[in-house]
């Protein structure tokens, strides 16, 4: 949403005396994360440092390991993995999506796989990618293949759902105006199709990066030799509690980065002419 | 009236081509079904001359919409065919397409769907485009989106659409149909007057008698297969529908159209 389109919002609000939930708005997000920091800190009043550090020493042990660099070698071992993963599933799960929104027969033939593949937990995937994998030390480079292999498996009957239901539900009147109009099928595709089902590609793309990175730090928990889920795991097996913390706050201030600097300014920049649309007044013949 | 309804003088520049005539010759269709096939017209000869108005009239199911489509290259015929002439007597006509719905790209501006449809147009410019909108009355929502645009305006836009990519044909299927009677009258007197000015020849696919007699010179009646009535529109334009010759008139096409309930 633009500066322009969210200052006309405001306005609206205000001028309609709807001050209260202009400050629910701007306030309930940092209301919500200021009592979550404050609970924290009163739980971890209760326990040792060792085990439970505050919001604030949980800063700044993550700090230190971004600031020696260890964060960052970790990181981009998983970020690697959790890059293939992410593009194994896309492909996989958005070939079987297309497929079963342009056919019955595909679809028939597919819903079993996605069915049991939404069914079973990443969990379980992590634990066979693992056996499988030789305890993952099969690699290719610094790849590991069990985190990798765990992620796509989960991911991709996400991905498939996403964009079958897409494509399924694309407005075949706009195809028959392009048809009509004799527009081609490049230009339908980049101009009609995407644009119809970016919406489900957009949540496919969020769900496939939240599933595979859980997946991905479980399968490195059980089977990494580094990155962040084998650097948590090694933490709790040398008894520093708060080492793990610290991955962990690593890990969110990631998750939150990739939210708010990359998904909101794509988001807003994709779908503002539906904000355009809810605020407008629409009158006239 | 509104500022958007006020209409722009038309630029001669933007219509350069001639109107086509259309040739519709030994005409047939018919769909398999689950029972066989069904014949929804057969033998259907039809000549519609350059700058043209004709109204194809017929009750739901006549077959109308599938005549148009079939017209439009949409549908193939299962016999016969349709032919067009062109002044330089190439037969290579551009057809412009107004739909029920105007199935624009709620993603895409007014302008930007404008611009979608003139893809093989080497001319085409955003000043084109804007000139199309201004034509129609919508000079002020070049860059607005479908959505942010009443039912009438976006029907607008749909017109603006075929008439951008300057058709020698404009076939229209009952584009006011879906609209409140006060703004599809205020849009026909806006497609006469275009008509008159762009010198296109239209075909036009209505269920409402009244609308098909204020815009045709012709009247078409298609229904059990064929067209079973042919009436030129005597009156004068522009027609008052409460005149005493408009009435007349209508009587006697509402009689015609009729007439095969009593065969």
């Amino acid at each position: 949403m633009s500066i322009r389109t969210q200052l006309s919002r405001y306005n609206v609000q205000l001028l309609n005396g709807d001050v209260k939930s202009l400050l629910s708005d701007s306030f309930a997000r940092m209301i919500g994360i200021g009592v979550g920091f404050v609970l924290w800190s009163l739980l971890a009043a209760q326990f040792p440092r060792e085990l439970l550090p505050t919001p604030i020493e949980t800063v700044g042990l993550a700090w230190g390991l971004v600031a020696d660099g260890t964060a960052w070698i970790h990181i981009s071992t998983t970020f690697q993995s959790l890059f293939w993963a992410f593009l194994f599933a896309m492909l996989l799960g958005g070939t079987l999506g297309v497929l079963m929104g342009l056919n019955s027969y595909s679809q028939n033939f597919f819903t079993p796989y996605v069915n049991i593949g939404l069914s079973i937990p990443g969990l379980a995937w992590a634990a066979v990618a693992f056996l499988v994998f030789s305890y993952g030390s099969i690699a290719l480079g610094t790849l590991r293949f069990a985190p990798v292999v765990a992620a796509t498996l989960t991911v991709f009957p996400y991905v498939a759902i996403n964009i079958w239901k897409g494509v399924e539900n694309i407005d075949h009147d706009l195809l028959r105006m392009a048809n009509a109009f004799s527009i081609s099928r490049r230009r339908v595709l980049w101009r009609v199709v995407l644009p119809n089902i970016a919406p489900q590609i957009f949540s496919a793309v969020r769900f496939g990066l939240a599933i595979g990175w859980k997946v991905t730090i479980i399968a490195e928990l059980f089977a990494g030799s580094a990155g962040v889920g084998y650097k948590l795991e090694h933490a709790y097996q040398v008894y520093q509690y708060e080492e793990a913390w610290a991955w962990a706050a690593v890990f969110l201030f990631i998750i939150i980065l990739i939210e708010y600097g990359v998904f909101k300014p794509i988001e807003r920049r994709a779908f503002d002419w539906r904000s355009d649309v809810e605020l407008s007044d629409i009158g006239g013949a | 009236m509104s500022s958007e309804t006020s209409q722009a003088p038309t630029d001669e520049s933007l219509t350069s081509n001639n109107a086509g005539s259309i040739h519709i010759e030994n005409l047939a269709k018919e769909f398999d079904t689950a029972e066989g096939h069904e014949q929804v017209f057969e033998d259907i000869n039809i000549d519609i001359e350059p700058e043209s108005f004709v109204c194809l009239l017929g009750k739901s199911g006549s077959g109308k919409s599938t005549m148009l489509n079939i017209v439009s290259g949409i549908l193939e015929p299962t016999e016969g065919q349709v032919r067009f002439e062109t002044a330089d007597g190439s037969g290579d006509v551009t057809l412009g397409h107004v739909f029920q719905s105007p199935r624009l790209m709620p993603w895409d501006s007014n302008l930007q769907n404008i611009e979608f449809v003139n893809e093989d147009n080497p001319d085409y410019t955003e000043e084109v485009g804007k000139q199309h909108l201004d034509l129609v009355g919508l000079s002020d929502h070049y860059h607005k989106y479908p959505g942010q645009l009443s039912g009438g305006q976006r029907q607008r836009v749909g017109i603006a659409r075929a008439l951008s990519i300057d058709p020698e044909v404009l076939l229209m299927d009952e584009p006011f149909s879906n609209l409140d009677e006060i703004t599809a009258e205020e849009l026909r007197k806006e497609l006469i007057s275009l008509w008159s000015e762009l010198n296109k020849t239209v075909f036009f696919v209505t269920h409402d008698m009244t609308e098909a007699i204020q815009l045709a010179d012709r009247l078409l009646m298609l229904g059990d297969g064929e067209i079973y009535g042919d009436l030129e529109v005597p009156l004068e334009r522009p027609r008052r529908i409460d005149s005493d010759e408009f009435l007349k008139f209508r009587q006697k096409a509402i009689d015609t159209f009729h007439s095969i309930d009593e065969d």
